[in-house]
């Protein structure tokens, strides 16, 4: 039986999309169930921000923002939970603030898991703030006047009442101002946060949006970035703490050269449909 | 005679606060610190002498810090004199405050060496204060500088670190004031105001589906939105289908009920996510003509252009967001890029907001001019242009 | 009578909060402050108004019956099981308000947020194609970075990370930058333009 391979390629472009929904699924579990390894060449980008984060000493306080939810969780808790370790095995402190109002309670759980594995207590070691909308509000008044946004932190206690938080001025305070986020907030603290911190800027970011910070990054605006799941990655093996990045890349790995496929095969069959209309039957 | 001579040395470094300590058998011996008797005005000593009592600051100024509410001072001093010698004992400063002259002190900060500002932020606008700075020694002593003072708190009425923003804004809104709708026949047409004129022209299987971003009503992003929207409901007036408006912000849902009805707005969610599963099953059940997904999104906007096309429908795309367009230009059949969202609404007023594409052609201009100079600058180290746009803050 | 007040105190307000800006002093920063109050307060009606309109729309579609009405019935159901959550006594609320977001929420938001990686593949495999110069470069681009962007790409593909580098730092850092100018510059002149009265928040000339 002849076969036409012309045809056949070009049918290959009319192929349900529910099977390419198959295959991206199979390409993302499979690793995942399979537990591959996988490893990472750390990029400039997130040597910057590990550095950043080495440069902390006993004492230190670190201004922490997150602006991400659930959904976007899977890339940027990998970086907050690396950076929270680092943070607290430095000997460092953290204030904690949330600019999404679904993410908060998902923030606040995590740092206190985080903070109970290793030793840290409430109100001198680390201190959530909570919520605040209109994040270049926020961002603004964090820096003068703290207390007028957060006269209370998460759970109620008065900020003038913590160790912590007593006698935080605002923008000479914190060592370091690390920022994590999916949402406009990264682009607001970078902004707004720019010149009234006197500190360095790091950011965390979503694969999506990294790219767009890279300008950010040359003109030393941020010291340090890292983006999406790569850049978690790169980021934990930089810390020491290969963890759920690292195991994530590998499915990470697959989809993006199933991608690569998928774009080989679907100009392959539009070539061939092309060609199968020039030439007469 | 010798004994009166040694005292008359004394006396000027006991003024100036040295220490002159006489020996004794009890004290160990350290001749350095214990048995020296000289008029350090007379003689430096070539060793550093850890003092028990370190010098006092000198040229202490006070002064109201600018370009704020009136709640902070700034303090700059002289380092002390042990500083620039060396000695060891030498601790830091100690800032100290008052409501008067005489006191009573508080300490406010403590400061290591090499310290020579500060900035006391939390004074009450208004209210007069006295500043002391207070030198300290490892070995417990402690000298106060003159206290000085009354300074005041006050609010300035004009943040002068503004002033290249505020140029810039008056160029912009010189610009605007004074940029007249040209002749049709002179004006140039966005590309984009072309087709989206073909796609809204022609007659379309099911309604056109207006989604106005999911930002809130200070977004800029959702103003050029509505701007559009306007036009694009004018459009279908007559003949055309009707407009089904989904909106995710209650205040851009309140604005579009006010202007055009309730009956055609929707209002789902402010959850974008959740916006996005709602309008996915709305628009596959119902599957819309046109669809017009334009303003502040983020990445639901990938899902929902993905939805229009899935059901068929033709899909116009924008956003403000910069990470996104790429996603849009893979599924939509017109994207709005960047600033054609701002423009294209206005482009298709029939009468006379046309400006808005010249207002923007000449303020493009003009940044091309200003990065043209920039660059140069930069090149020949003309260092107060690039001050000139940095950031303004402090 | 009230439309017509609304431009002109629309146009002060700006005004006073571009000015705000300008002005650290005390009463700038209570202009501020209270723009802030009312916009909060503004919003919260809205949203009052929002949730009442929707479910207005779903009892409509309720009663007229159809295909809808199931959807309506699940959607009228939700609002209620959630807004009865919020009104039970001292913890429980709380506790309830956790669940709803853990069980029902957080698993939405993830669910629709990893529809862009399918969405993602039909339309990789719908659209970058060798059909023209743009798209052939949007094509080599999407490819170099994909491979880059994961160790197997890069093992595959030796020093395919140096193009990828320059992709990111190079052409997309200037076409970012462009962007937002074209976005900074049109919104601010559309902000002027609504401010002033030229053009109106919804579009069209205002005489």
């Amino acid at each position: 039986m002849k076969i036409d391979y012309v045809a056949v390629l070009a049918s290959l472009g009319r192929i349900d999309r529910r099977i390419l929904y198959l295959l991206v699924g199979l390409a993302i579990v499979i690793p995942l169930l399979a537990a591959s390894k996988t490893h990472v060449t750390p990029s400039e980008e997130s040597q910057g921000f590990h550095r950043a984060v080495q440069r902390l000493g006993e004492g230190d306080i670190v201004l922490l923002a997150t602006d991400y939810y659930s959904g976007t969780a899977f890339e940027l808790e990998p970086m907050m939970v690396t950076l929270v370790r680092e943070v607290f095995d430095r000997g460092a402190r953290l204030v904690a603030v949330s600019l999404d109002a679904q993410g908060a309670g998902l923030v606040e759980s995590q740092l206190a898991e985080l903070a109970a594995a290793s030793g840290k207590s409430y109100g001198s070691d680390w201190v959530y703030l909570g919520f605040r909308p209109s994040s270049p509000g926020v961002i603004v008044s964090l820096a003068s006047a703290p207390f007028a946004v957060f006269p209370t932190d998460h759970r109620g206690n008065a900020l003038s009442a913590l160790p912590l938080t007593t006698a935080l001025d605002g923008r000479t305070d914190y060592r370091l101002v690390a920022v994590i986020a999916s949402g406009p907030a990264a682009q607001d603290w970078v902004i707004y946060g720019h010149g009234r911190y006197q500190a360095p800027i790091i950011v965390g970011l979503g694969g999506g949006i990294g790219p767009t910070f890279q300008g950010f990054l040359e003109t030393k605006t941020i010291t340090g970035l890292v983006a999406g799941l790569r850049g978690a990655a790169e980021y934990e093996v930089l810390a020491g703490r290969p963890a759920e990045a690292l195991r994530a890349l590998s499915a990470q790995s697959m989809a993006h050269l199933l991608l690569v496929g998928l774009v080989i095969v679907g100009n392959a069959a539009f070539f061939a449909a092309k060609w199968l209309e020039r030439t007469p039957l | 005679m010798a004994r009166v001579l040694v005292l008359l040395a004394l006396l000027p470094s006991l003024a100036a606060g040295q220490e002159a300590v006489l020996s004794d058998s009890t004290q160990s011996a350290q001749p350095e610190t214990s048995t020296v008797l000289v008029d350090s005005a007379a003689v430096q000593p070539q060793v550093p002498v850890p003092s028990l009592l370190p010098s006092a600051v000198e040229s202490l100024v006070v002064i109201d810090a600018p370009n704020d509410a009136g709640g902070a001072v700034n303090l700059y001093w002289t380092l002390s004199i042990d500083e620039g010698l060396g000695v060891g004992s030498f601790a830091g400063y100690e800032v100290l405050r008052a409501g008067s002259a005489e006191g009573p002190f508080v300490s406010l900060a403590t400061l290591g060496p090499g310290t020579d500002r500060f900035t006391d932020r939390s004074v009450h606008a208004g209210a007069s204060y006295y500043y002391k700075i207070r030198t300290t020694s490892r070995l417990g002593g402690m000298t106060d500088s003159e206290a000085v003072g009354p300074v005041k708190g006050r609010g300035q009425w004009f943040d002068s670190r503004r002033v290249p923003v505020l140029a810039g804004l008056l160029v912009i809104l010189l610009v605007v004031l004074t940029t007249r709708v040209l002749p049709p026949e002179q004006e140039w047409i966005l590309p984009a105001v072309r087709t989206l004129k073909s796609i809204l022209g022609r007659k379309h299987a099911g309604s056109v589906v207006f989604v106005p971003g999911t930002g809130g009503v200070g977004d800029m992003g959702t103003i050029a939105s509505l701007t559009l929207l306007e036009q694009v409901v004018r459009v279908n007036a007559d003949e055309g289908p009707p407009v089904v408006v989904y909106t995710s912000d209650p205040m851009t849902n309140a604005l579009i009920t006010e202007e055009f009805g309730e009956s055609d707005t929707r209002f789902v969610c402010p959850d974008r996510m959740v916006f996005s599963l709602a309008f996915t099953g709305e628009a596959l059940r119902q599957p819309p003509g046109v669809g017009l997904l334009v303003g502040s999104m983020g990445s639901e906007a990938f899902l929902l252009a993905e939805t229009l096309r899935r059901s068929g429908s033709v899909a116009v795309g924008g956003t403000t967001d910069v990470a996104e367009t790429p996603f849009l230009i893979t599924s939509c059949d017109l994207t709005l890029i960047g600033e054609e969202l701002f423009l294209v609404g206005p482009a298709l007023a029939p009468d006379g907001c046309r400006a808005a594409t010249l207002v923007h052609d000449r303020l493009k201009v003009l940044t091309w001019i200003l990065i043209l100079i920039g660059v140069a600058a930069a090149k020949f180290g003309v260092a107060w242009y690039m001050k000139l746009f940095g950031s303004g803050a402090d | 009578m009230l439309r017509a007040a609304a431009r002109p105190v629309a146009m002060v307000l700006g005004i006073l909060a571009i000015l705000q800006f300008f002005v650290p002093h005390r009463a700038g920063r209570w202009v501020e402050a209270r723009l802030v109050d009312w916009l909060v307060l503004l919003e919260a009606a809205a949203l009052v108004a929002g949730v009442m309109a929707l479910a207005r729309r779903h009892v409509v579609r309720c009663k007229a019956g159809g295909s809808d009405r199931l959807f309506s019935s699940l959607t009228l159901g939700a609002m209620g099981i959630t807004l009865l959550a919020g009104l039970l006594p001292g913890e429980a609320a709380s506790t309830t308000f956790d669940t709803l977001y853990e069980w029902v929420l957080q698993p939405i938001q993830s669910t629709m947020l990893s529809l862009l990686a399918f969405y993602m593949a039909s339309a990789v495999f719908r659209s970058f194609r060798f059909a023209s110069a743009p798209a052939t470069i949007l094509l080599i681009s999407a490819v170099t970075v994909l491979l880059a962007r994961v160790p197997m790409g890069e093992e595959m593909v030796p020093r395919i990370s140096v193009f990828s580098t320059w992709i990111i730092r190079g052409p997309n850092v200037a076409a970012t930058r462009g962007v937002w100018i074209g976005i900074g510059l049109a919104a601010c002149a559309t902000a002027f333009r609504v401010i002033l009265g030229i053009q109106g928040p919804t579009g069209g000339r205002r005489s």
